[in-house]
């Protein structure tokens, strides 16, 4: 293997452990609250779904698996200080899984146009986040499918506003470090 | 930055191995979900309980891992009990508590190193897919020691905009902050090639 190959492979490593502590710095933000929707919005999604967008499929996945087994490790870094092995048994802990599945999505059909950047927010972020979600939290609350999805419905106006706003920034990135689509 | 949830002490619990551990909390959890015999479940959770004390571990740190989750529980009963009758609430609520504070149990009382030593272990039937196990350790530790870096980026990009009277708004702060995180990537990783990581 020449050394630009081996560079080229530990960069996509790196970048996968820096925007995996890239979500989970996010984490460390406290909630902001928004006008009209009932639930704080955490910023620890926008990073997933940027992890997504910034890094295609494949790095975007690692990205978001690496951030994941390091709160397994017991660090607690989900947000709300939460970590450990615990944060994986919640009725919620199915949407935690849910951001591989949507990280994937979003990096697959991520383009460099904001138009298609929002869809594939959209799609990833939320529809391919609550395809693993929803069930997960049905499955362990005992609730029908259509009881966990009302539930989840809280959390659907701040996922709507985190996709528009991440699709921007991954956008913005895109312009400004053509680089990172390589 | 905090280390971990790892609580040291000498308890039997301590010094069994962390893959027998996961292997335990994973048959605990299969268990606790296809009962719905409530005095069993009682008898799970009292015996958990008694495990915490055994661990050398306190009150105040259980009240802590259940304390996130207390809210979404009594919603959750409130809402079982309306739907399927009082038994069901209750078996609901006993599993997901009992299930959470055996988890945490197992976090408390294992070191992170001994975990991730464990996850690496784990990992390695997916070396087919490409994914080396050692790769995936240093990853994880990477990334731990990457978060204040993280953190201090954002802080200056934040205050780069104040100083621009840009207004105190974290979320336009991010485009440079990303940007910037990148190429330290770039130079991060042509270091650790320098020193000879990656060569195979």
């Amino acid at each position: 293997m020449s050394l630009i190959d081996q560079t080229l492979n530990v960069k996509g490593l790196v970048r996968c452990a820096m925007f995996a502590a890239l979500i989970a710095a996010l984490g460390l933000l406290p909630p902001i609250p928004v006008p009209v929707i009932p639930v704080p919005i955490t910023a620890q999604t926008l990073g997933v779904m940027l992890a997504g967008a910034v890094l295609g499929p494949k790095r975007g996945v690692l990205a978001v698996i690496i951030f994941l087994g390091v709160v397994l490790l017991g660090f607690p870094l989900l947000s709300g200080g939460r970590g450990g092995l615990g944060v994986f048994f919640g009725p919620s802990a199915g949407f935690l899984f849910g951001w591989i599945a949507g990280a994937y999505v979003i990096g697959l059909l991520g383009a460099s146009s904001l138009p298609r950047l929002i869809i594939a927010c959209g799609l990833g972020g939320i529809v391919a986040v609550y395809l693993v979600g929803v069930p997960w939290m049905a499955a362990v609350s005992d609730m029908s499918l259509s009881q966990a999805l009302l539930t989840s419905m809280v959390f659907l106006p701040g996922d709507a506003v985190k996709a528009i706003l991440a699709a921007i920034t991954a956008r913005a990135i895109q312009r400004g470090y053509p680089a990172i689509m390589t | 930055m905090s280390v971990g949830v790892y609580h040291p002490g000498q308890s039997p619990l301590h010094r069994l191995g962390p893959g027998t551990k996961l292997l335990m909390l994973a048959a605990f959890a299969v268990a606790v979900s296809l009962t719905d015999n409530i005095a069993l479940l009682l008898a799970i959770g009292v015996s958990v309980l008694v495990a915490w004390n055994i661990a050398g571990l306190t009150w105040p740190q259980l009240r802590q891992n259940v304390q996130p989750l207390t809210w979404m529980l009594l919603a959750l009963f409130g809402f079982q009990f309306v739907v399927a009758g009082f038994f069901s609430a209750l078996d609901t609520l006993l599993s997901l508590a009992t299930l959470v504070i055996a988890a945490a149990l197992i976090s408390h009382t294992t070191r992170t190193d001994d975990m991730l030593e464990a996850l690496t272990i784990g990992l390695c039937p997916f070396t087919r897919f490409g994914l080396k196990a050692e790769d995936a350790a240093f990853a994880l530790v990477f990334a731990v020691r990457l978060v204040p870096f993280v953190s201090a980026v954002g802080r200056e990009a934040i205050e780069a905009r104040l100083a621009r009277g840009a207004g105190r708004n974290p979320l336009p702060a991010l485009v440079p902050m990303v940007i910037r995180l990148m190429r330290e990537t770039d130079t991060l990783s042509e270091a650790l090639v320098a020193r000879g990581f990656g060569r195979s």
